[in-house]
């Protein structure tokens, strides 16, 4: 029996099972998408896990929906709005408790409660060519580029569908022709820290918009640049996938594309100042990292500096940096402390978002993070 | 009756009002579940409401999360008849399927543009004639023709050292044109595609050297391709442009009097067109100048029979410089006393607001009454189109009103 056909399967089923209504949301996406055939997943990861993005109405849906439901796949959760162990003072008990009731629904359903958006790196790591169903579009990108994995950029409840039936919608990322690069970017100089591999995300998605770029850059990227590369280009409108010569799974697999751009360091320190706003007159300033999630033992070497900060991480790997660590949250959807205007920061995503919401952001380069920091995990 | 092709993901027949824009939407953030407003800042529907309306928008955009906004403004019994589009992604698929709203795609949603009424069944989208848009917007006579004068700093971004041209905001001014269905002529200005050249060569001292004249061709240039993409945003949104290149309209001598050169602009209005005029260089005589977008309006209003010119710019009106009270009213005779106050604040390439006024009150000699008004604000460009007076009225009576 073929993929589509056992799905077909789920759908001949019991019409009260979430199961078929599942079933059902994925065929409509199918037909709203026109694809015809569905793939066979190893795993999941679900967005949409704040209480923020959800709201009450999200919250008795998901509740209905998991009555008697359980994954089919190894599926990981996304941070939710905060840490709900050690919630920030401002936060009303209310949204605290709805938070905890959304972590244990997911629960509830089999769901892995990972809290993170680099489920990579906590016991979910997808291996070259499986096909999975996706949702956190840094993590999407990550497994597409760096893993060798197939996965569009689901929504989160078509995600949830996905791990459910064990199945998603086949087509685009999951098919080896659309994962052909559409642009060479070459870098002339060397670059050594994970903003600069942000910054690189950043030109290829403002330029070239939904293109998957070839990258040709002259330095090793390790995970955190991976990382900062995998959350930028997708937030400034690129593809959720690339390709760096020599380095990533697929480099070589397809044709070299002819439209090419190259750049310098220089083109990337403008485009960091560019991004940047002067924090000059902030009062309330904090300094945070994490965004995505930092993997496991991977110190930024803590010392004496100016503003307080914070790091995010998964709860799993929250042990080394206790206690400035925001476990299982998300600083692009947590409401952070209302007398904070001013936030450095070494992630160019988290900047995207935190500008967008009227905070004062100024881009910092990891290596110096540390000079910043005042690790009383206030936020 | 206009028949499309379309994809009926639920199958349900619906029929209804229809809501439309060629700009993208954000689900998440961009409406509200509780009241079904549209509330993205900038958006040509801001301020719409979702409830009982087909939305019609090429595609949604925004966070993965935008699925349980659509499923909250089901719950509240705000969201659309149906929603529209022609590039469908999954995450509005699945909050349609969550808040059982019909889901609609089709290859191009520009033939659903000024549509006031679609009926969707199983596999095309119908519209009856008398709902199609007419290609001659309803006015009765030639004379309630209008003048509009869009300005450069509205369309282009003016602070700008390089040409750069606002989409975003062109569309939303054509986009209520085009619905507000009032006949008119637009006259749009450089902005920064001419005034940041013109000024910082000096073209206007010894324009005859070699090197002004390249600069001047330069500018000539990009007058053209300002005209050319206003144009193209102006056909997306609904409306049919006809560009009219002003130094080929018009002639001007030695005194700077214009001369028009027999293009009948009534006969291309009747036909449906709306003739798009733009601020550009001119050669008189011996001389090089600038015919600015207010010279032209004024002469396309005289031209036209129009009675009245609006200028949509980036000013909340005209404020006194004294009180910093808003001026409502400027005739020929409280402006002697305004143009004292207002003459000592910064000009452009075109002479800046003194100029605009000066020309606005020559007009009122012609019976033609002028508005300044906030084209910033979609709510001031419905009214002042709709011939409530806006911010800022020069006219020849006393009475406010």
């Amino acid at each position: 029996m073929s993929s589509s056909e056992e799905f077909q399967e789920i759908l001949n089923g019991d019409k009260n099972s979430s199961r078929f209504k599942a079933a059902s949301i994925l065929q409509g996406i199918a037909q709203a998408l026109g694809e015809h055939d569905f793939v066979k997943i190893s795993s999941a990861q679900i967005s949409g896990v704040s209480v923020y993005n959800l709201g009450p109405e999200g919250v008795s849906y998901l509740k209905d929906f998991a009555v008697g439901t359980k994954v089919r796949v190894k599926t990981t959760l996304n941070p939710g709005a905060f840490d709900i162990e050690n919630p920030p003072n401002h936060i009303p008990e209310s949204e605290v408790a709805s938070q905890k009731e959304i972590n244990a629904i997911y629960g509830s359903m089999g769901v892995s409660l990972t809290l993170t958006c680099s489920p990579y790196l906590s016991g979910n790591l997808p291996l070259y060519q499986e096909h999975l169903a996706w949702s956190e579009s840094s993590a999407v990108t990550f497994a597409n580029s760096v893993c060798g994995a197939r996965t569009n950029r689901e929504s989160g409840m078509s995600a949830l569908c996905s791990a459910v039936c064990g199945f998603t919608v086949s087509g685009g990322l999951h098919m080896d022709e659309n994962r052909q690069p559409g642009v060479t970017i070459r870098l002339s100089d060397e670059i050594d820290d994970p903003l600069y591999y942000g910054l690189l995300g950043v030109y290829a998605g403002r330029n070239f918009p939904g293109l998957i770029p070839l990258f040709d850059i002259p330095s090793r990227a390790g995970i955190n640049e991976m990382q900062a590369l995998s959350a930028s280009i997708i937030t400034w409108g690129g593809a959720s996938m690339f390709h760096i010569f020599h380095q990533t799974p697929e480099w070589n697999a397809y044709q070299i594309p002819t439209k090419q751009a190259t750049l310098t360091r220089k083109d990337l320190d403008d485009l960091k100042r560019e991004l940047s706003d002067d924090l000059g007159d902030h009062q309330k300033i904090i300094t945070f990292t994490g965004c995505p999630h930092r993997s496991a033992g991977d110190s930024i070497g803590l010392s004496e500096g100016k503003s307080s900060g914070f790091i995010t991480a998964a709860p799993a790997l929250s042990g080394p940096y206790s206690p400035v660590i925001m476990a299982g949250g998300c600083v692009a959807v947590s409401k952070l402390k209302p007398l904070v205007t001013g936030i450095i920061t070494d992630s160019v995503k988290a900047a995207f978002y935190l500008r967008n919401r009227g905070y004062k952001v100024k881009l910092v380069f990891s290596s110096e993070i540390k000079n910043n920091f005042c690790p009383n995990g206030e936020y | 009756m206009l028949k499309i092709p379309c994809t009926n993901i639920s199958g349900v027949t619906v029929s209804g009002r229809v809501i439309a824009s060629t700009v993208s939407l954000s689900f998440y953030g961009g409406t509200d579940p509780l009241t079904g407003n549209i509330i993205q800042r900038g958006h040509p529907l801001e301020g719409t409401n979702l409830r009982d309306k087909i939305l019609v928008i090429p595609s949604a955009t925004g966070s993965t999360v935008g699925n349980w906004a659509l499923y909250r403004l089901s719950v509240h019994k705000n969201a659309p008849l149906a929603i529209v589009l022609s590039t469908p992604d999954s995450v509005t698929a699945t909050g349609c399927m969550m808040g059982s709203i019909p889901l609609v795609v089709v290859s191009d949603i520009s033939a659903l543009l000024g549509l006031e009424k679609i009926e969707i069944n199983n596999n095309e989208i119908i519209a009856y004639s008398d709902d199609l848009p007419s290609s001659i917007p309803p006015r009765s006579t030639p004379g309630e023709v209008v003048v509009i004068k869009i300005g450069g700093s509205l369309i282009t971004h003016k602070e700008s050292t390089v040409p750069a041209f606002d989409a975003e905001q062109t569309a939303i001014l054509g986009r209520i044109i085009f619905d507000s269905k009032v006949r008119c002529i637009l006259v749009h200005g450089a902005g920064s595609y001419g005034h940041s050249p013109v000024k910082a060569h000096n073209l206007l001292e010894n324009p005859n050297s070699r090197e002004k004249r390249i600069f001047w061709s330069e500018v000539v240039s990009l007058q053209y391709e300002l005209s050319n993409l206003v144009c193209e945003v102006l056909r997306r949104e609904g409306l049919i442009p006809w560009p009219v290149q002003p130094d080929a309209f018009f002639s001007m001598d030695e005194n700077g009097n214009l001369f028009n050169h027999g293009l009948n602009l009534i006969n291309m209005l009747e036909k449906g067109y709306t003739p798009v005029f733009y601020g550009v260089p001119m050669l008189f005589g011996s001389r090089t100048g600038i015919l600015s977008g207010d010279d032209i309006a004024l002469q396309v209003a005289r031209l036209s029979g129009a009675k009245s010119i609006i200028h949509f710019t980036k000013n909340d009106g005209v404020t006194d410089p004294t009180t910093g009270n808003p001026v409502k009213l400027i005739t020929p005779s409280n402006w002697p006393t305004l143009e004292v106050k207002l003459k000592d604040t910064s000009k452009d390439a075109t002479g800046g607001i003194v100029n605009k006024i000066k020309t606005l009150l020559e007009a009122t000699s012609f019976g033609i009454s002028g508005l300044i008004v906030d084209g910033r604000n979609p709510q001031k460009i419905d009214e002042a189109l709709a011939g409530n007076s806006g911010y800022t009225r020069i006219d020849k009576c006393l009475s406010e009103n």
